[in-house]
């Protein structure tokens, strides 16, 4: 898992994000639950081992569908580990699957979109600091 | 536009219309002059500066194919009564131009500002302001659409 977290307890941070999610999307029929308050107890936020100029790990967008990594890709509803983020060799990041759907079609050539080379998956490593 | 990605395409548009609006974030020279869906926008595009083309204005169509970013758009220099396209070794008088980066070099990564300012660096560096070698073979026979056209790509020194 290449994920940072402020805390250890991620299931209860998904417990939390997942009813959220469910009390909105329901809400415009007979689902009638009203969030009169919450607690969170943790984020989570994607590693892409890129720090801001304060050493922080740096908010970035997908180059191909320009939502942030934090968030998912256009086609899919919940960000987590079902959208997750994918490496290259060459050091670039993207939704998987965003990097998929372009590998996918005859134009990509199978090349990075950011600097043409060949693409490969890379094997993830997380930064020691963060395990 | 396949729905889902049409998100991004909304973004570009506000954020060109943000830029627009603030004189010191706009792209010199390149203004939008027309977004009224997302299939179709217009750009006024003029190099400042010394240039060939000095003074002179040119307006740019750009069309989306529904697979955008995933396909690169197709885009052209406006040829009417009013706007001309300019002289240049890439670009026919039917305003098609041949760029590498809207075809065989395109990448999802690249967006419609990024296309409006390589063509802008293209005629910022021209040289020589003639037409491409067999302009009216091509304009005989070309397709409406630039995108259907296999273009051989000579590099910048052309």
């Amino acid at each position: 898992m290449s994920r940072t977290q402020t805390q250890t307890n991620a299931s209860c941070v998904y417990g939390v994000w997942y009813s959220l999610l469910f009390c909105f999307s329901n809400n415009s029929r007979s689902m009638k639950v009203i969030v009169k308050q919450w607690h969170a107890i943790a984020q989570w936020q994607w590693d892409t081992g890129k720090t801001d100029e304060n050493g922080d790990p740096e908010e970035d967008v997908c180059g191909i569908c320009r939502v942030p990594f934090e968030g998912c890709c256009p086609t899919c509803k919940v960000p987590g580990d079902d959208c997750p983020l994918i490496w290259g060799e060459c050091s670039h990041v993207f939704h998987m699957h965003c990097l998929l759907k372009w590998i996918g079609t005859a134009a990509s050539k199978q090349q990075c979109p950011m600097d043409r080379r060949l693409w490969v998956t890379a094997e993830r490593k997380v930064a020691a600091s963060h395990s | 536009m396949s729905v889902v990605y049409s998100r991004r395409l909304k973004k570009e548009l506000q954020e060109i219309q943000i830029e627009q609006a603030d004189p010191a974030k706009r792209a010199a020279g390149i203004q939008l002059l027309q977004a009224e869906d997302l299939k179709t926008w217009y750009f006024s595009i003029e190099v400042l500066g010394e240039s060939l083309y000095k003074n002179e204005v040119f307006h740019l169509m750009v069309r989306f194919d529904p697979e955008y970013p995933f396909k690169s758009p197709a885009v052209q220099f406006v040829v009417s009564d009013k706007v001309k396209p300019p002289v240049h070794p890439h670009v026919y008088t039917n305003g098609h131009i041949c760029a590498s980066i809207l075809g065989d070099d395109w990448s999802p990564t690249l967006s419609v500002m990024a296309i409006c300012i390589t063509i802008q660096s293209m005629l910022a560096s021209c040289k020589k302001k003639e037409l491409p070698e067999g302009n009216d073979d091509y304009v005989r026979t070309a397709p409406d659409n630039p995108k259907k056209t296999r273009f051989v790509y000579h590099g910048d020194s052309v």
